[in-house]
């Protein structure tokens, strides 16, 4: 008997199922030096792989434009840009990230600040070497990091100071992410998410549900899961890029008005229906308090979690109705 | 006739009815704790799934090693420059990686969980 | 030739009487206000309708009675999707109690026991199937138990039933009819 329990068992949970979307996943490694993973439901494998083309094929074209360590051939991209010393044209793209910078400085009353290229360059070459930035040379490359040095003349575009240099990591992955999903979605896709160095962007859904975001608890463990559709999730982080040195923490987020990372926050989470936007507010209210960032938040339409030094959560009231 | 008085096979259908409901139910939460395997992939193609309750190692693709031991996997021996997944604490929840951009090497732990850590 | 036809009639009759108050059952159940924070977690009364016609009159009543109240159900106050969990348990449960039926080691409170845990087995299966959820299985614990439970219940009540509907004049003519019938 109880084998004839068992065998029936067994059969019933064996009936299958078809016609169901398949969930697939890809991952590219070779854009914006981070790794890219895409995850959605198709038919069929081939199906999967006509979009995974098209969207390694979308980020590849965008990682040229924003790449300022090469040059992008047959463009002009953010390495000819930062080493112009005359208006050149620059592609549409390259052209509305830098617009978005301008309007967020002056937003975050100069916290995201895209000329703080040399002062960013200076910290990377420190990181590889181990060592702390020499403090006067820090302050010497901090007198060229006013975005005003940024000269846009139509579709033309220089910089009037040969010591700033444009950096797009706080804003280039996430308008990538917002770019391939919108790419994706016309191209006739609907259930997907891509995650571009941690910046999350999804649509549509799963089968079982909304897509499922864990934030990681820097003490170990998540300290949150948000249930979205829809939105773009992106974290900012003391633990995803970091070095030590004498046993002290130096990561990779840098305050423009002290010059040193910022050590308001251990991690600063934004959910928002832009990638984009979430992108650049994550780094914003990495450097910003508690009640500014709120306010920037407001203004967005875009909720937060903030974790402090002591591990302490406090997020906004829509961020809190994302958990599940 | 089949009545109301009951058979030894009735208490023995209860008993196995109550026991696979308490086995299956012990199975349900302890799986939540940790993951139970990581998932070691290499420019996207998975290339070993290593059980975390078995202390070793596996080098992956000349690039870094993976260390498992006392249930959590970390990374050593990682020939990037910036090391960073080295110092990436130990990872055991379903759902957690922990990446080598460089290497493009990705470990996941498997199991059910989020669709994306941050 | 006559007895024949009485002994059809009958069984109609039968079969539709019980039909009735097995979806009279339902509706009770429906009606009630009682949750046991579960979905999918029931008192099965109608099954105290299912064992009794399984026991008395054989899997073919049992079948058309409990396949009249999974239509009934559905029509009157279910979704497709729970039309489709419920055909589902009622086929798997009927189909492992008729089994069991034959072998004469259970008595109604087995059979009905056996019966509210494979119906909601087979309601899970139907749910991960249809969602593609397979984490759905962390709800079978609790629905096992309380299959196992209602059900051995149900049946204790459907036994009782059953002992005191059948009168001794009324046990011959039951063989009777098993021969004669099916």
């Amino acid at each position: 008997m109880k084998k004839l329990l068992a065998v029936l068992l067994c059969l019933t949970f064996l009936t299958g199922c078809s016609r169901r979307p398949t969930r697939f996943s890809a991952v590219y490694t070779d854009v914006f030096d981070t790794v890219t993973e895409f995850t959605a439901y198709c038919q069929s494998s081939e199906e999967f792989e006509k979009y995974s083309g098209q969207l390694h094929g979308e980020l590849l074209r965008l990682h040229g434009i924003f790449d300022i360590y090469s040059y992008c051939d047959g463009i002009n991209n953010a390495r000819s840009l930062n080493e112009a010393g005359e208006p050149i044209v620059i592609p549409a793209e390259l052209m509305e990230v830098i617009a978005s910078g301008l309007s967020w400085y002056d937003e975050t009353g100069g916290k995201l600040d895209l000329a703080l290229g040399s002062v960013l360059r200076l910290w990377e070459d420190c990181r590889e070497k181990g060592v702390l930035p020499d403090d006067s040379e820090l302050k010497a490359r901090a007198e060229h990091i006013s975005p005003e040095n940024i000269v846009i003349e139509g579709e033309t575009c220089y910089l009037s100071d040969p010591e700033t240099s444009l950096d797009f990591g706080a804003l280039a992955k996430g308008y990538a992410a917002e770019k391939c999903a919108e790419m994706l979605e016309g191209a006739g896709l609907s259930d997907f998410a891509i995650s571009c160095g941690g910046n999350v962007v999804t649509r549509g859904k799963k089968p079982s549900g909304s897509w499922e975001i864990a934030v990681e608890d820097p003490n170990g463990g998540f300290a949150a899961t948000v249930k979205v559709s829809g939105l773009a999730v992106v974290t900012s982080g003391d633990y995803q890029r970091f070095y030590e040195v004498d046993g002290v923490r130096y990561h990779h987020i840098i305050d423009p008005d002290t010059l040193y990372p910022a050590s308001l926050w251990r991690s600063v989470t934004v959910v928002s229906p832009s990638s984009a936007e979430a992108d650049a507010l994550s780094t914003a209210l990495f450097c910003l308090d508690l009640e500014t960032g709120r306010e920037l938040c407001k203004n967005h339409g875009a909720e937060a979690m903030w974790i402090d030094k002591d591990g302490n959560v406090t997020e906004t009231d829509g961020f809190g109705e994302l958990k599940k | 006739m089949s009545g109301s008085i009951i058979k030894k096979g009735d208490i023995a259908v209860i008993s196995a009815g109550i026991l696979l409901s308490a086995l299956l139910f012990a199975a349900s939460i302890i799986p939540t704790k940790s993951g139970s395997a990581v998932e070691i992939s290499l420019g996207g193609e998975a290339v070993e799934v290593l059980p975390l309750d078995e202390d070793r190692t596996f080098e992956v693709g000349g690039a870094l090693t993976v260390v498992i031991k006392n249930g959590e996997a970390s990374v050593s021996g990682a020939v990037c420059r910036g090391k960073l997944c080295e110092k990436h604490r130990p990872i055991s929840r379903a759902g957690e990686v922990i990446v080598c951009a460089p290497g493009g090497v990705v470990i996941r732990v498997l199991g059910e969980g989020p669709d994306f850590v941050l | 030739m006559f007895c024949e036809v009485r002994a059809v009639s009958r069984r109609v009759a039968e079969a539709g009487v019980i039909s009735a108050l097995c979806f009279v059952l339902s509706y009770i159940e429906f009606l009630l206000p009682i949750s046991f924070g579960l979905p999918g977690i029931k008192l099965g009364l109608a099954n105290i309708c299912i064992v009794y016609a399984l026991l008395r009159r054989g899997t073919g009543m049992a079948a058309f009675v409990s396949a009249v109240r999974v239509l009934l159900s559905w029509l009157m106050f279910g979704s497709f999707m729970s039309f489709i969990y419920s055909a589902a348990g009622a086929a798997l449960s009927l189909a492992v109690m008729s089994l069991m039926k034959r072998s004469r080691h259970f008595s109604a409170v087995g059979i009905s026991s056996a019966g509210g845990f494979m119906h909601n087995t087979a309601q899970v299966a139907a749910a991960i199937t249809l969602t593609g959820t397979p984490s759905v299985w962390r709800y079978l614990p609790p629905l096992w138990l309380a299959g196992t439970l209602f059900g051995a219940l149900n049946g204790l009540l459907a036994g009782e039933i059953i002992r005191r509907s059948v009168r001794p004049h009324e046990d011959e003519r039951r063989t009777e009819n098993d021969k004669t019938g099916t």
